[in-house]
């Protein structure tokens, strides 16, 4: 992706990318389009089984590949069509934003959600809030700085 | 990586000689009792102070096993390789952290723990050019009798050590920085390796046969040796280590660009411990934080 | 060629005068990070020097992590851009490496061999251009060892601490480090000299730093011998290469071999390992092919599209990359590939070391000829 058109911070447009499970939040996120719920459109959605499906590679690509911010958002726990995808999923995304925050990685960038088939309203605010603090930080010059090889 | 620490003189009560000859007594009966088809433990290398691992399979070689405060080598790495494996029951010579690790491996059923004789031998914190390694500083099973051996060999006695160590010290200094700060610190790490994944190789729970790594369909990592390849390499092993990991810190020192891997592992190690109250490597039955959940698992960062 | 000396005390002004004449300066440094009370493992590696006030880090006389391979063969470099444009035609265009007049300081005799014998295979059924225009840029400047260390084994494979093979200007401390008797051994090592004492600007002019150097050959030839004297590891590599082939399916080859782990530890830091992986990078739109260094102790190395490795096992790679320094090389070059630098050796995590693997072999096989003759007369 090329993002040399808005790196500057004062028009800068976030670039978010969603990845949700295809049972509640994907679900939940079809239900705030056809309730016309109006929300950031900063966001790229990626539909995935399950957040038990969601790896962390998905993560570190994404902000390879020019993103500013990732949402990752799945079902309710108790609610997982698999049962027990999303509990797998918690410990596994606990631990990867402590590294990522360790990393040096601002952690407002990375956000976990449960968001249910029937929370069209709440998906809606979710990637308005992510949108705006994303927006806030500015571009992820951080991450953008890592170049493929040195003397790029 | 290392410290300079006063244990050089507790060293000096341990008799290495002892040790050695127990050791090699035990290999000699365990080979000639057809118990076990081969003993791997450490062997005198081609230069000074550098002991290096041998594979004994015949009962009048025992007198090639050696042992001193230099005998750094985690060697449960042999375990998982194709060509040893073949040759199972082993015996394997341990200390306290190495134990951990072939704990971990039973654990993840790499390997059966009826095959491996574990000669588990007390240690005071092994020297790398002349430093006592900074991981022994807070080694909580200098004498392995606390975990799952066949045989400890050697008996001391030290009390735990009160003091925060070295690792813990540095740990908090990184913990003080702004993220962008820290942020530059490992970029500034990462930006140095080499990609020879020396890491990867020496450590006992990287026994993918498949690294992620060197997939190529989708290419997850870029293994071109820049910044953005590094970051996500050394970023995923960290990660894919999280809850297995039994910090022997053998990566750090095989990494000849020397990037402080110890610290991402501790810290690391660290937050499992405070998070699911687990210490990989203590426990037979326990099983891995990651590979399993808890229904009151701790989920205030998501919204 | 000629001889010069130079004072050790007038080096950095030697140092100075390569900066100012527009040169780019490559020579090893500490590179030992300290961020807040955070301390790196002190590393020395060659890195460019870039402005005067850098002088100051050059350590002149040491031994370094990684080799100076890289000055020529860097360990990634691009080799061809693309980019998609509308309407679907690609724009494919070689990389033309950047390059500059280099001097590349404080490599040691070993190294400098190394650099003849990728020199060697980089022009031998195609010339490579990426090394053979660097090379060809950079002016070498080795600098002779006075205490060798203990894993180093350079007269194993005919070269000496002080031997000027592949250097252009070679360095040697004398008189207890006082000065440096500087040898040119090539023409472009001369160029050097001649520039660095030449005229700043129309106006001003230097003077030169160095005099003759002849008087000091004998006191360096002295030293010669009093180093090569010192070193602990001398056994001569020169027959290896039949014993190789003769023992390349015997077990002590195996044996020897068999803690290797499988990191390429050994090829990274090597002067004389040059294999090469080719992969592409970057996104749909634009990116580029790379040449990254590869290694023969990696499993990926021959492994198959269709999953089949025909060198299965840990020992089989490592021995490959035995026969390939030892004997195969030879068979085509003449010489063998390895120079006696010893960096594998203090690299390598289990202590694998290539000169005790030669040694046992050869005690091995003297040992079994014996035998057979004894044998014989039975």
């Amino acid at each position: 992706m090329n993002n040399t058109t808005n790196n500057k911070k004062e028009n800068f447009e976030p670039r978010i990318i969603a990845f949700v499970c295809q049972w509640c939040t994907y679900t939940g996120a079809d239900l705030a389009g056809t309730s016309r719920i109006q929300y950031a459109p900063n966001v790229r959605i990626i539909k995935l089984p399950c957040t038990g499906r969601i790896d962390v590679h998905f993560i570190l690509k994404a902000f390879e590949q020019g993103a500013d911010g990732v949402i990752v958002s799945g079902c309710h726990p108790g609610d997982c069509h698999y049962t027990s995808g999303n509990y797998y999923a918690r410990r596994r995304f606990e631990m990867f934003k402590k590294m990522m925050g360790f990393l040096g990685i601002d952690d407002k960038r990375l956000q976990f959600a449960w968001v249910s088939a029937a929370e069209g309203r709440k998906w809606g605010t979710l990637v308005d809030e992510v949108t705006n603090n994303v927006r806030a930080l500015g571009p992820f010059e951080d991450y953008k700085s890592l170049k493929i090889f040195q003397a790029e | 990586m290392t410290t300079n620490s006063n244990q050089s003189n507790q060293n000096a009560n341990i008799n290495y000689n002892d040790l050695q000859s127990e050791i090699r007594h035990l290999a000699k009966d365990l080979l000639e009792s057809k118990k076990v088809r081969i003993v791997i433990g450490y062997g005198s290398g081609p230069l000074n102070s550098k002991p290096v691992p041998v594979f004994i399979t015949d009962a009048n070689d025992v007198d090639r096993l050696v042992y001193n405060e230099f005998c750094f080598n985690n060697l449960s790495i042999y375990l998982t390789k194709a060509e040893i494996k073949a040759k199972a029951p082993w015996a394997i010579v341990v200390k306290g952290c190495d134990a951990r690790s072939v704990i971990g491996l039973v654990v993840e059923n790499q390997i059966k723990r009826d095959d491996v004789f574990t000669i588990g031998v007390s240690c005071n914190g092994v020297k790398l050019e002349g430093n006592t390694l900074s991981k022994c500083d807070t080694c909580a099973v200098k004498n392995p009798s606390n975990i799952n051996v066949n045989k400890v060999i050697g008996n001391i006695k030290t009390a735990s050590s009160t003091s925060a160590s070295t690792l813990d010290k540095e740990l908090e200094q990184l913990n003080k920085m702004s993220a962008e700060e820290r942020f530059q610190f490992w970029k500034n790490e990462f930006d140095r390796c080499i990609r020879c994944y020396g890491c990867r190789q020496i450590c006992p729970h990287c026994f993918c046969n498949n690294c992620i790594a060197e997939k190529s369909a989708p290419q997850w990592i870029s293994t071109t040796p820049g910044s953005r390849g590094n970051f996500a390499w050394n970023a995923i092993r960290a990660f894919h280590l999280v809850g297995r990991c039994v910090e022997c810190m053998e990566c750090s020192r095989a990494c000849p660009m020397g990037i402080r891997l110890d610290l991402l592992n501790h810290y690391l190690a660290q937050e499992v411990r405070d998070s699911y109250n687990f210490v990989a490597g203590m426990d037979l039955e326990q099983k891995p934080p990651l590979t399993t959940y808890n229904l009151k698992d701790n989920q205030d960062f998501i919204k | 060629m000629k001889n010069y000396q130079l004072a050790a005390k007038d080096l950095e002004t030697f140092f100075e005068r390569i900066l100012s004449s527009n040169l780019k300066l490559v020579a090893p440094v500490s590179t030992t990070q300290h961020i807040a009370n955070l301390k790196s493992k002190t590393q020395i590696l060659f890195k460019e020097i870039p402005t005067k006030e850098d002088i100051k880090k050059i350590i002149s006389d040491t031994y370094t992590d990684m080799s100076a391979k890289e000055v020529f063969f860097p360990q990634s470099e691009p080799v061809i851009e693309y980019t998609h444009k509308k309407g679907g035609a690609v724009d494919i265009k070689d990389v033309e490496p950047t390059l500059k007049e280099t001097v590349l300081f404080g490599s040691r005799p070993c190294d400098a061999f190394g650099f003849s014998l990728l020199e060697k295979l980089f022009s031998w059924d195609y010339d490579d251009p990426f090394f053979l225009k660097r090379r060809d840029k950079t002016t070498v400047i080795s600098m002779g060892c006075t205490s060798p260390l203990e894993s180093c084994f350079c007269t194993s494979v005919g070269l000496s601490p002080m031997s000027n093979i592949g250097s252009d200007i070679l360095f040697t401390p004398v008189d207890n480090g006082e000065r440096y008797l500087i040898e040119v051994v090539t023409p472009r090592g001369e160029k050097l000299i001649e520039t660095i004492n030449g005229a700043v600007t129309s106006t001003t002019t230097r003077q030169s730093i160095f005099t003759d150097g002849n008087t000091l050959v004998q006191n360096k030839n002295i030293l010669e011998g009093k180093v090569k004297e010192q070193m602990k590891r001398k056994e001569d590599f020169k027959d290896i290469s039949d014993i190789l082939k003769d023992k390349f399916d015997d077990s002590q080859l195996e044996s020897e071999t068999y803690r290797c782990l499988g990191c390429g530890v050994c090829s990274m830091v090597c002067p004389t390992c040059h294999c090469f992986d080719i992969v592409d990078e970057g996104e749909s739109s634009h990116g580029y092919r790379m040449k990254n260094w590869d290694s023969c102790s990696f499993a990926l190395f021959t492994k198959h599209g269709g999953g089949h490795n025909p060198r299965d096992l840990q020992f089989k790679r490592c021995r490959q990359r035995y026969m390939h320094k030892l004997h195969y090389y030879r068979e085509k070059f003449a010489d063998a590939l390895c120079v006696g630098c010893g960096r594998c050796v203090r690299a390598c995590p289990v202590n694998l070391d290539i000169y005790s693997v030669v040694y046992n072999l050869k005690k091995a096989y003297a040992n079994k000829k014996k035998d057979n003759k004894d044998n014989d007369n039975v």
